[in-house]
């Protein structure tokens, strides 16, 4: 293209490459959010799912066909083709006419804040979630204008009379700026995003379960807002662990070894497990360290092999009487046998609430044992099963003042009123949660102040390796500061201790209770 | 030029019909990515020490050099947790976790939300007469030291410069808080010796005497 004097406008390339490269600085700033920030996919990936979604149910299954497992990489691949169309047209309309080109690049724009603000696979706060695509939208329109800004540009020109409208220096100056910024973005997105783990994660589509879990019965959640959700979503699914970096562990390579005290070792690929017939359970896990009335305890649909079937396979010697599991960054943990073998539904599971394990939660591949803390059975980014004897080994934990068997005490928590809720009178309803798993929930009572223990209404039960909903409600509330406190009695019989223990070495108990006020 | 951009546009329009059709009906995506993540078992990656206020901050720090009361230790348990572990506020642990008064126990309370807690000192229970401090662990006095306690807790954690204000307690009352660095004022009675330790669940504010809400 030429620059003669009077043409001001600028050539189509110029054009393209403003809308192309101020695109691609946005993403890539983006993706580099994204990649910094845990537990939020990057804006490509918001737009991606949603697109999904909208997409009709014929289309979906043509591509399914056409792409099988690889349909999330074409998924990706199609989201950023088509935004690089848009915004290399938006760029060559913006030579003219510059704020079509913007207000087309903001709508873009405000279609993938949308798709993060509804991203379920996000696990980070909803405001977290959301800063990958706004720092998308505000790079992408700053590039935009600075490039269609040097494009409109009208100079003097040089030599004889006229002026010119673009000038290819200053064009290419500020193209090179932009571009810098795509690399520098790419780079750090790169560095910290770049876990092969994604990757593999985002190319999995789970097959059904050979035997799915039943519906949630009706009931089972109490009609008391503010209790929790019965089944927890992954993102607001607790995290205590010891890993400062999260294991980068893709399923393809990965290998399960089950050896030790057995007749016939196995390996087991990614591939293997999901050749196996997959069985799906809810199980509620809950963490030793958590505290009386706290948040770490959390009920999910899993799906994966239960532990039952590969030691059958594998042939268990006698006088066996633990597995030790070791995670893919070399964490321990020692679990009875008997766990494995008794009509509990303990598993290796690759699936949380209907899709891969999410990295934070042990993907690939990980173990749950209902009825036991997660520290002597929940090993995430599981790599090894060794069956043995407790008298052979020392878990993590066991090294570290912590008992080296640990069923989770039973136990109930408050989740209705919070800390110093106030009430009208007339509407004080109150609930929360109680577990004990393996044996389930026969009664929770609470009181007020101290007055005497009045039953509370329970949800549906749904098994025992899951907990139970409980609410009550005051029907004759007097105005003041009051304090409830709940217990619970599982189906043994036997009824929580009052008594506060602390963490170290198994545990917690003790009744929780809330201080609140009825007006 | 012009069937340029229509081409593009049009190309565009079917890329997107086309390519949204190709995926599954799984709708899930690598929503986690592994990278710096501190858990609770491990060390906070920021610095707990950072942010302190007040002119006995080095002072606490030399008392309390290490250990679940000292101040990174504090940081990695829920306050009245973290509370019980620091030397310096055994009377307030006391009193908020029915040692003083069977009747009034508020750790769990205190553990379950976000809040800014005034925590007096010892010395400052000290400089109260002993016969009001009986009166508090009587039946009687239930209601009363409720009342106190609650009137050091503001729902929320407040970093230290954002403490200047009017705030509202747990107890209803309004608190003022004035001043700022070394120099920070509570209820225009007790001074703050060290600010904006943080714990699990809340941000403390040590100071140096026991607020009394307004009657």
């Amino acid at each position: 293209m030429n620059t003669t004097a009077n043409d001001t406008t600028a050539p189509w390339w110029a054009g393209a490459l403003s809308g192309g490269l101020a695109a691609a600085a946005g993403v890539a700033v983006g993706t580099a959010a994204a990649a910094l920030l845990n537990g939020v996919p990057s804006p490509i990936e918001s737009v991606g799912n949603r697109a999904v979604d909208l997409a009709p149910p014929a289309l979906k299954d043509f591509a399914i066909d056409q792409f099988g497992t690889k349909d999330k990489p074409v998924l990706i691949g199609g989201v950023v083709v088509t935004l690089a169309l848009l915004s290399i047209v938006a760029g060559i309309i913006g030579r003219k006419r510059p704020v079509v080109a913007i207000a087309g690049v903001a709508v873009i724009g405000i279609i993938a804040v949308a798709a993060a603000a509804v991203d379920r696979t996000a696990t980070a706060s909803r405001a977290l979630t959301l800063v990958p695509s706004l720092l998308t939208v505000a790079v992408s329109l700053a590039a935009l204008v600075l490039l269609l800004g040097t494009l409109r540009r009208v100079r003097a020109r040089p030599t004889g009379p006229g002026t010119v409208g673009f000038v290819r220096r200053d064009f290419l100056k500020a193209a090179a700026g932009v571009t810098a910024l795509v690399v520098i973005g790419g780079v750090v997105g790169k560095i910290y995003g770049t876990a092969a783990a994604v990757a593999s994660r985002a190319g999995i589509t789970l097959p059904k379960a050979t035997t799915p879990v039943a519906a949630v019965p009706a009931g089972t959640q109490v009609d008391v807002e503010g209790v929790s959700r019965y089944v927890t979503p992954n993102r607001d699914f607790y995290r205590v662990d010891t890993a400062l970096r999260i294991p980068d562990v893709p399923a393809e390579g990965w290998n399960l070894r089950l050896h030790g005290m057995v007749d016939k070792e196995l390996n087991l690929s990614f591939r293997d497990l999901l050749d196996m017939p997959l069985t799906e359970h809810r199980i509620t896990l809950t963490c030793v360290s958590n505290e009386v009335g706290g948040p770490y305890v959390g009920n999910a649909v899993w799906t994966g092999v239960l532990v039952k079937d590969l030691l059958e396979q594998a042939g268990v010697k006698s006088g066996a009487d633990a597995i030790k599991s070791t995670s893919a960054d070399q964490w321990t943990a020692g679990t009875p046998l008997e766990a494995f073998t008794d009509s509990r539904n303990s598993m290796v599971a690759i699936g949380m609430n209907g899709e891969p394990l999410p990295l934070a939660h042990g993907f690939p591949a990980r173990l749950v044992v209902p009825g036991l803390y997660g520290y002597v059975s929940a090993t995430k980014w599981l790599t090894d099963l060794e069956v043995t004897r407790f008298a052979d080994f020392k878990a993590y934990w066991t090294t570290r003042d912590y008992d080296a068997e640990a069923p989770i005490k039973f136990s109930s928590r408050i989740d209705v009123p919070r800390s110093f809720q106030a009430f009208p009178a007339d509407k004080v309803r109150v609930g929360g949660v109680a577990w004990a798993q393996t044996v389930g929930i026969e009664k929770v009572e609470v009181r007020v102040d101290k007055g005497p223990w009045q039953q509370a209404s329970l949800g549906t039960e749904d098994t025992i390796e899951t907990w139970r909903q409980w609410s009550w409600e005051w029907d004759d509330a007097t105005p003041g500061n009051h304090t409830l406190t709940v217990r619970a009695t599982n189906k043994d019989g036997d009824t929580q201790t009052s008594e506060r223990a602390s963490i170290r070495p198994n545990g917690t108990t003790g009744w929780h209770s809330v201080q609140f006020r009825v007006e | 030029m012009r069937t340029t951009v229509k081409t593009l546009a049009v190309t565009a329009a079917v890329s997107l019909s086309l390519f949204t059709a190709a995926c599954g009906s799984s709708d899930d995506s690598a929503g986690d990515q592994p990278k710096e993540e501190t858990s609770s078992s491990a060390a906070p990656a920021d610095d707990p020490a950072a942010g302190l206020v007040g002119p006995g901050c080095a002072d606490y720090a030399k008392a309390v050099p290490d250990g679940a009361g000292s101040v990174s230790g504090m940081s990695e348990d829920p306050v009245a947790t973290a509370a019980s572990n620091n030397p310096l506020l055994k009377t307030l642990v006391a009193a908020v976790s029915g040692k003083l008064n069977p009747d009034v126990n508020l750790v769990d309370t205190l553990n379950g939300d976000e809040f800014t807690v005034f925590a007096p000192v010892d010395s400052a229970f000290a400089k109260l007469d002993a016969k009001t401090v009986k009166t508090l662990g009587t039946p009687e006095g239930a209601e009363t030291l409720s009342s106190v306690l609650t009137y050091h807790v503001i729902p929320g954690q407040i970093a230290p410069d954002d403490i200047d204000g009017t705030l509202k307690t747990v107890n209803g009352a309004d608190l003022k808080v004035t001043g700022s660095g070394d120099n920070i004022k509570v209820g225009g009675q007790a001074g703050v010796i060290c600010g904006g330790v943080k714990t699990a669940n809340a941000t403390v504010y040590l100071i140096d005497s026991v607020l009394m809400p307004p009657a």
